[in-house]
């Protein structure tokens, strides 16, 4: 890859390496790092990362950083589901109620992350980055089957995190 | 019996899920499917919000990796690539300037020679003993350059490491 073809992938993949990290790990400024640190790690293996390889491997190595980042960071101790969901659901509102779409982003964020690290990945690739399965599942080194499996399982908990916040998808 | 059999939630759910996968179903399936969520308002709303769901998810906004983190990236690859370059010309550059300047030594040699001309040994020494001089100042211009740069290299490399790493410089230094 030589430079030319590396700043075309920078300006092509940046804000989803960057708005994948900031889902995952919940902070702008480490998802930035990260968004930074795979980017580095892409042109110094570039010798190594064949054209077509190079945007996976990029994600895989988002990915891993920021598994890297919740591990280091476990002893901090994490908001509950229901604190972080109904941080964003006005408690006047009442029970299960439909909401504008950019406040319903902001609660599906929360709900977002309050569920447990691999879940949330699975949900963020297929869904929000819209990836193919078979890229999910050599990001997160899962069988095609187990993927879905997990996948179908953390669509249901995140329905379910917003329905006990009060929330109709 | 005719028509599609009723089917249980589990089954009628296995196959919502695989409609929001993107996986077609087959006639028979989508048809049962249809059946069951028709009688089942339970299924039929976990569909609905199902779908909502995933709608919403893929229009969530992704963020923006700030410009100044960007341009440094980009500058910082450039920058690598120089000094990759000028490395990779500095090798053949050493053995072409040695190559010039002994062409050019030689040369200057015949054709300031008149044709009869045959140099003594003496005129042969101290012509080696110039050419000799000559590629000494080369290559010391050529160590000196390189030095200049690897202290360059290194000082923005390091320094840069430096930066990174999560120690307190200048309590150390105090203490």
């Amino acid at each position: 890859m030589d430079l030319g073809g590396f700043e075309r992938i920078v300006m092509e993949q940046k804000d989803r390496i960057f708005g994948y990290a900031s889902m995952m790990l919940r902070d702008p400024s480490e998802a930035q790092d990260v968004a930074q640190e795979s980017l580095l790690r892409l042109w110094q293996n570039r010798e190594g990362v064949d054209g077509d390889g190079a945007v996976p491997w990029l994600r895989r190595t988002a990915h891993n950083l920021c598994i890297d980042r919740l591990r280091r960071r476990r002893s901090r101790p994490e908001t509950s589901d229901e604190e972080a969901v109904a941080r964003g659901v006005d408690p006047a509102a009442g029970p299960a109620r439909r909401v504008e779409s950019g406040q319903m982003a902001g609660m599906l964020q929360q709900a977002l992350a309050a569920l447990p690290a691999r879940d949330r990945a699975v949900i963020l690739l297929r869904e929000v980055q819209e990836l193919p399965y078979a890229e999910i599942a050599r990001i997160l080194d899962v069988p095609l089957g187990t993927l879905k499996a997990r996948l179908h399982r953390a669509r249901e908990q995140l329905r379910a995190r917003l329905t006990r916040a009060g929330v109709t998808p | 019996m005719s028509g599609p059999e009723p089917r249980s939630c589990l089954d009628a759910m296995g196959s919502v899920h695989r409609r929001l996968d993107g996986d077609p179903l087959d006639d028979a399936e989508g048809r049962r499917l249809e059946q069951h969520l028709a009688g089942c308002s339970r299924c039929r709303e976990a569909d609905a919000e199902l779908r909502s769901l995933q709608t919403t998810l893929r229009a969530l906004p992704l963020g923006r990796l700030p410009d100044a983190a960007v341009e440094r990236l980009l500058r910082h690859a450039a920058r690598d690539e120089r000094r990759r370059v000028l490395r990779r010309w500095g090798v053949d550059w050493r053995l072409a300037a040695a190559a010039v300047v002994t062409t050019a030594v030689i040369g200057i040699w015949y054709v300031a020679s008149p044709p009869a001309f045959r140099p003594s040994e003496a005129e042969l020494a101290r012509a080696a003993a110039e050419t000799r001089a000559v590629l000494g100042l080369t290559a010391q211009a050529l160590r000196r350059a390189e030095r200049t740069a690897t202290r360059e290299v290194l000082a923005g490399d390091v320094a840069g490491a430096l930066r990174k790493l999560p120690i307190d410089w200048r309590r150390i230094r105090d203490e």
